[in-house]
């Protein structure tokens, strides 16, 4: 078996809020292959993109955040680098796109300066032969009349099209494993479809591992080949895409499946999951879902176990009643 | 939805209190402004001597353990005439602010309650009031009135309002287009009742924070227009007018303007510290969460 | 740019009458008559009568507002109740001496704010930035004649640094004109640092946490280009505003400093036409005033089209 290009290892992340611990995920563990995807679902605050911001080292380096664990690519784990030399993998090997293209691009910098930018800090390109790879850039993105566009602000793009040029930076370098934070989620249905589309065209063609965060189980379903729940901070089910959408097991996952729209199923009205995700500081003890599961017994007090599904190694969840 | 909504607010305001608590500096302010305002109160007892009547023998003395701050060239104690001095320049400062919270709050809540035309014309001009500057604008409406502490009064005031304008326009805004309001008009409230009992108490907070920010420029301004001759008349002493007599005598007696001085900076520091530690709080980008 | 500097410049007429018209109302409807308040309680109905005609208070307000609009945008201010010249004249007498200051105080503000406002925000809750912030708080609490005054007693008289009056200063000779500007310029200077810091400070904590840094951050950008090429290009647009407010705070304090270091200036003029009750030139000095922050607004919106694309490319 070839070794995952990068992996997780017992990720567990804790801030401190008002003088107090809070714990934003607790040993989360994944491995990605080459040119495989990988979605990791989940509602807001379960911990998605603070696990993603911590793949690149984007958390601060502060007093008040504490992160045990490891973050592999390559056997290097990044968590022990200093800021500079992250820096080196950041953008060129490792790269990422934003939920926000509104806000996630510079507004005072041309759009070719900011796609720019990463080949001539890692791949030391000349400015002409980065001028010249960054306008291929927005012509592989879709982005029509890219000369004229390269020189432009992002005021005078639309969403769909600034997702695109954020697009464009994360693939400027070529990089190996992109992540991308919900880069659907902001846009209009129609506009998501085709970013989504293009992200899959683009990742068979460069053959680069692509870890997507989403809420969205439409997105899991169209793009993953991996899928990871995640619920307060926990992966409480992972498997291949195809296990978890045939047999779920963990009855939040099954509710997450439950709550999609299918047209052939005749429901008058869609499940949806009653209550809400506790916050940070009020988790609870034992199973974190216990608060809102319908299958919640005694048992739920403890912190289950985490089995693995009979005949499908790569299938485990976490919780006593299945 | 208005569970949450009543949740954020909620944790927002703990977290200010928090901020609040958890600033040093903040409590510093407070404490100096708060010490400074008693001895105000009760001049008479914190010196011996009056601020008033001169004394020939005593003119001119370096500090010491009689006069801490020296004395004047008419050997009155600088100590004691900055004493009675903080009782008036205070006086001035709040009441102008005070004055210029309830003519600029209600300005800002008529403009934000009425939109359209009156807001335009109301804001436009406060917008170019503001555009002036406050001591000039100070200068120039004592030079009209004449110098008497009323006229102070309406000076300072008039340079602040259009800022408390501003600052009640903005929640007035939102808060117009709330669900209750809608009822006060189902309800045929008149204007003056909503403005007056549904929409004041939900500004009202806010002004009166900033309120606090603008007693420290009031402070500045009438120390300045004390210290240009325009603030009320020797004897009677100000901050600002210790400080203009001091600097006539600054070659023989470079002490007293020194002092003087020192004190208005530390009060108008001290309301500052406060400030910022406001502002802090109320902007949580400033916090950095 | 053109295009966009000559909209603005467009754009600051209306606004100048607008001043202009406030500043009129604004004199005629603070209480207390002028007259009385020039001549004095004492002053016989007839002497009172007089000088309301001298200064045309005795028409109807409409046509005094047509008269006063009139002769302004005619460069008319009238003459000086005081010294018989024009007020134009008087005032352009003056007005480079205080342009040179005010301008000279801005560049110190400016210079050493930003930096030190920037670094304060880079290194947030460290020790410098608590420093820089107690630095910045306490030059923007001086009342700008005490720390002239401070200035001059310690430097001037003390140590014998600097004048200790600048009443007369020859315009044509560079060197002395910069010898007598630096002590009140400095003064002026440590207050504009105060206020140039804090805002700096705090625009740039307010972009540090944008997205777009985010961003930059995880292209794998050096630090440095990450705080100054992303980061200060936007902070420095809240400032430069702010930085255009604090011409008017500065117009008002150099009055202060001009009085304290005896400059020729327009605090000095201003302070002269109250003593001498000089109505027409205390008008015409007001009129100076609003010409000047109107300008000043102007060269704000202008340099904010040069620094942000959005505002060019919006018109």
């Amino acid at each position: 078996m070839t070794e995952p290009v990068f992996c997780v290892k017992d990720l567990s992340i804790s801030f401190k809020l008002n003088g107090k611990w809070c714990q934003a995920t607790q040993n989360v563990n994944f491995d990605l292959m080459e040119n495989e995807t990988l979605c990791i679902v989940g509602e807001s605050g379960c911990g998605k993109s603070i696990t993603a911001m911590s793949c690149l080292g984007l958390l601060p380096k502060k007093k008040n955040i504490h992160i045990e664990g490891q973050v592999l690519y390559k056997g290097v784990n990044l968590l022990d680098l200093t800021e500079k030399e992250l820096n080196d993998y950041r953008g060129d090997d490792l790269s990422m796109i934003f939920q926000e293209p509104m806000t996630s691009l510079n507004p005072v910098l041309t759009v070719g300066e900011q796609i720019t930018e990463s080949l001539l800090v890692h791949k030391s390109m000349t400015k002409a032969q980065a001028r010249e790879t960054g306008i291929e850039l927005l012509n592989k993105v879709k982005i029509p009349e890219a000369e004229k566009r390269f020189s432009q602000y992002p005021h005078q793009f639309s969403g769909g099209m600034r997702q695109r040029v954020m697009i464009a930076i994360a693939l400027a370098c070529k990089p190996t494993v992109l992540f991308a934070d919900e880069p659907t989620t902001a846009l209009d249905v129609t506009i998501q479809a085709q970013v989504l589309h293009l992200l899959k065209e683009l990742r068979r063609e460069t053959k680069m591992s692509m870890v997507m965060i989403t809420h969205d189980m439409g997105v899991v379903a169209s793009v993953a080949d991996k899928v990871l729940v995640m619920y307060g901070g926990q992966v409480i089910e992972n498997s291949s895409c195809k296990d978890l959408f045939e047999a779920p097991n963990h009855p939040y996952t099954k509710a997450l499946l439950n709550a999609i729209p299918r047209p052939d199923r005749h429901i008058d009205h869609l499940t949806s999951i009653p209550g809400q995700v506790p916050t940070l500081a009020g988790m609870p003890s034992g199973c974190r879902f216990s608060t809102r599961c319908e299958l919640v017994s005694d048992q739920c007090a403890m912190t289950p176990d985490v089995n693995t599904v009979a005949g499908q190694q790569s299938h485990h969840y976490r919780c006593w009643n299945v | 939805m208005i569970n949450t909504l009543a949740l954020n607010v909620k944790t927002a305001t703990v977290s200010t209190y928090q901020i609040l608590k958890s600033s040093k500096l903040t409590w510093i302010g407070t404490l100096i402004f708060v010490i400074v305002t008693l001895m105000a109160v009760f001049a008479p007892y914190l010196t011996p001597y009056d601020p008033i009547s001169q004394d020939p023998l005593a003119v001119l003395q370096e500090p010491s353990a009689l006069h801490w701050m020296g004395t004047d060239s008419y050997g009155r104690d600088v100590w004691t005439r900055m004493l009675y001095g903080a009782r008036i320049s205070l006086f001035i400062s709040v009441v102008a602010v005070v004055a210029a919270m309830i003519i600029g709050g209600a300005l800002g809540i008529v403009a934000g309650y009425y939109g359209g035309r009156v807001d335009m014309m109301i804001m436009r001009v406060m917008d170019i009031m503001l555009s002036f500057p406050t001591l000039i604008m100070g200068l120039i409406v004592v030079a009209m009135l004449g110098a008497s502490m009323t006229n102070l009064v309406i000076a300072i005031a008039l340079t602040v309002i259009p800022k408390f304008a501003r600052v009640a326009r903005a929640p007035t805004l939102s808060v117009k287009k709330r669900e209750y309001i809608e009822a006060c008009y189902a309800l045929g409230y008149s204007d003056i009742r909503i403005m007056v009992f549904h929409i004041l108490p939900n500004v009202f907070g806010e002004v009166l924070v900033i309120g606090s920010l603008w007693i420290a420029t009031a402070i500045r301004i009438e120390a300045s227009l004390s210290f240009i001759g325009l603030g009320i008349k020797p004897p009677t002493p100000t901050w600002g007018g210790i400080i203009r007599e001091g600097f006539n005598n600054f070659l023989d007696a470079p002490w007293i303007a020194t002092y003087a001085g020192l004190a208005v900076l530390v009060v108008v520091f001290s309301l500052n510290l406060i400030g910022d530690g406001v502002r802090d709080a109320v902007d949580p980008k400033l916090r950095g969460e | 740019m053109l295009v966009f500097t000559l909209k603005r410049l467009l754009a600051s007429i209306p606004t100048l009458f607008a001043v202009l018209t406030v500043i009129f109302v604004l004199v005629r409807i603070v209480p207390g008559d002028p007259a009385l308040a020039v001549l004095g309680d004492s002053a016989s109905e007839e002497v009172i009568q007089e000088f309301r005609k001298s200064i045309g208070i005795d028409k109807p307000l409409w046509e005094q507002y047509l008269v006063f609009m009139g002769d302004v945008l005619q460069g008319n201010l009238g003459l000086s109740m005081a010294t018989g010249k024009t007020v134009v004249e008087e005032v352009s007498n003056v007005l480079p001496y205080t342009l040179e200051l005010t301008v000279a105080s801005i560049i110190i503000g400016v210079v050493f704010g930003i930096p030190l406002g920037i670094f304060s925000a880079i290194y947030r809750n460290h020790f410098f930035d608590y420093l820089a912030r107690m630095v910045s708080l306490l030059g923007l609490s001086f009342p700008a004649f005490y720390i002239s005054i401070l200035f001059m007693i310690y430097l001037s008289v003390e140590w014998d640094w600097f004048p200790v009056f600048s009443e007369y200063i020859p315009w044509s000779d560079p060197l002395t004109r910069l010898y007598h500007l630096a002590l009140p310029a400095l003064s002026l200077g440590v207050i504009m640092i105060g206020y140039v810091a804090r805002t700096s400070r705090s625009s740039m904590l307010e972009v540090l946490g944008e997205d777009y840094i985010r961003t930059a951050k995880s292209k794998g950008l050096p630090r440095n280009m990450v705080v100054f090429k992303h980061g200060f290009r936007n902070a420095l647009i809240p400032i430069l505003t702010l930085t255009g407010l604090y011409l008017g705070l500065l117009m008002g304090n150099s009055v202060l400093t001009e009085i304290v270091f005896n400059r020729p200036g327009l605090g000095g003029l201003i302070v002269g036409s109250l003593e001498s009750r000089d109505y027409t030139m205390l008008q015409g000095l007001i009129v100076t005033y609003a010409f000047f922050i109107v300008l000043a607004n102007l060269i704000t919106d202008i340099s904010y089209g040069l620094v942000d694309p959005r505002v060019k490319n919006n018109d």
